[in-house]
């Protein structure tokens, strides 16, 4: 009789593999960067080197030719198409904290630079209300463990202007889609997790389209006695932050390491309730509900 | 730096915001086929260089993680081909070092030769099921998800699947023939 089942089998390969693909360790990006730059002007240079064969140039005409040949790149090439693809990511990782007595607020974004300028202070003028007894049990849409709403916002597209920041409009959800149907229609790649904790069953997938290029799936699980997990994915142009406000004595507040990204895992009343947020690629991910910490980070790496 | 002129140096600038943004995942797609960190940044950067090339082959420009990933793994497909053997590297002995049995139940389960038995056995397998397997295991996607991203028939990744699986199971249940099936 053999010693594991299918599914223990699935599961040791999972785990395998994503330890192995945890120990990667890839190199930082700007060396990275700087090496693929190099070789990409090497290769520049190459493509111009004209070869003359049994034919000789004068100086003048050689240099005629590399001038012609210049021209002719620039006809071919396709800077608009990259560029509207570079302009709707964006690549750094910032958390802003602001700390009173009581609450402790955090936004934490990715942005292109830096935080865009007076966010502390605007994080300490709209101080969000501290958490007052056990965290309700959440309704089916909304964050639960925290005491205000997610604000999300983002500057669109990086235009060169004044950049302009927008609220994400909450246009109306798809709701009731499967896996596959969610991953045809969202703009991006949809992570969906490997691995939740067998008492919750999925309930609903939902996407919220923002634009074109943009938007959120949310995963939702239930447990038979009403307990549930909320696990989402934003995908928004531009630079993105969220806010999030909770009391301090409730909540205990953990940087954690999500295959390789930052991750910032919120533990309430005692670690009964826990979300986690955290950015990879394009992506923000938020998981939250009745969750251990050690089950919830098991969920986050599986995604 | 310097390029030619203004309008390719802003379109460096945009592959630049690009490389950086999906530079990792493009490497861990890499790595987990060829095995090898150097092997896997030659094919981020060539990835890059055709993606540099390429872009106006892209459709939807919404899809443009998906689509490197899809010129990533095949590039390290052809590297691995062209090498004419599999690049094993055996793996650091942090890996085994660095297990967490609580925050790994299933994997846990395993003596550790067993564990090294199971490692081994997915690192030999070909290019092609590495590349079902990372779709499947790592980045979830389902039998119909990767039969559009391979272009490949569903019962094609299925026959992968299932051959890993059974591999799997039959390191585990039955070591030594499960040994030779890696071996040969």
């Amino acid at each position: 009789m053999p010693k594991y089942t299918d599914e223990q089998i699935d599961n040791i390969i999972r785990e395998i593999i994503q330890e192995r693909m945890k120990n990667a360790d890839p190199p930082p990006a700007e060396e990275a960067w700087q090496r693929f730059q190099q070789r990409l002007m090497e290769r520049e240079k190459a493509k111009n080197r004209i070869h003359l064969g049994p034919f000789h140039m004068t100086k003048r005409a050689l240099v005629a030719c590399i001038l012609l040949f210049f021209a002719a790149s620039l006809s071919i090439a396709y800077p608009e198409r990259l560029t509207a693809i570079g302009n709707s990511i964006y690549y750094t990782v910032r958390t802003v904290t602001v700390r009173d007595d009581n609450t402790v607020n955090i936004a934490i974004g990715r942005y292109k630079d830096n935080p865009p300028p007076g966010i502390t202070e605007k994080m300490r003028q709209t101080k969000l209300p501290p958490a007052t007894g056990h965290p309700p049990p959440p309704p089916p849409d909304t964050e639960s463990g925290f005491t205000s709403g997610v604000s999300i916002t983002s500057t669109g597209p990086e235009t060169g202007e004044a950049a302009k920041v927008v609220e994400l409009s909450t246009p109306s959800p798809r709701k009731g889609l499967s896996l596959e149907e969610v991953r045809a229609i969202a703009p991006f790649m949809v992570r969906a997790p490997g691995y939740v904790p067998a008492r919750f069953k999925l309930k609903d997938i939902t996407y919220r389209p923002y634009s074109d290029l943009a938007g959120e799936v949310t995963f939702e699980y239930r447990t038979a006695s009403g307990d549930h997990i909320l696990i989402s994915q934003q995908f928004a142009t531009g630079d993105v932050g969220m806010g999030l406000g909770f009391d301090r004595d409730d909540t205990v507040v953990k940087e954690v390491d999500i295959k390789g990204n930052e991750g910032l895992l919120l533990e309430h009343k005692g670690g009964k309730y826990c979300s986690l947020h955290w950015f990879d690629n394009a992506s923000h991910f938020r998981v939250s509900g009745r969750l251990s910490p050690e089950e919830i980070l098991k969920v986050a790496r599986s995604m | 730096m310097r390029y030619p002129n203004k309008k390719v140096a802003h379109d460096v600038g945009a592959l630049e915001m690009l490389f950086k943004l999906f530079h990792k995942s493009v490497y861990l797609t890499a790595y987990f086929i060829t095995k090898d960190h150097n092997l896997a940044e030659d094919v981020v950067q060539d990835t890059f260089l055709r993606a540099y090339d390429k872009l106006d082959q892209l459709q939807d420009h919404s899809k443009v993680e998906t689509w490197l990933h899809r010129i990533a793994s095949n590039l390290a497909i052809d590297v691995l081909r062209r090498n004419k053997k599999l690049v094993s590297t055996p793996p650091a002995e942090t890996d085994l070092k660095t297990v967490d049995p609580a925050a790994q139940p299933e994997s846990s389960l395993l003596v550790k030769e067993e564990r090294d038995n199971v490692v081994s056995a997915l690192e030999n397998l070909p290019p092609e099921y590495q590349e079902v397997i990372l779709l499947r295991y790592y980045r979830e996607m389902t039998i119909k998800e990767i039969s559009a991203f391979l272009t490949i028939p569903e019962g094609t990744v299925k026959t992968r699947l299932r051959k890993a699986r059974i591999l799997i199971s039959q390191v585990l249940n039955h070591p030594r023939q499960g040994a030779a099936e890696t071996g040969r």
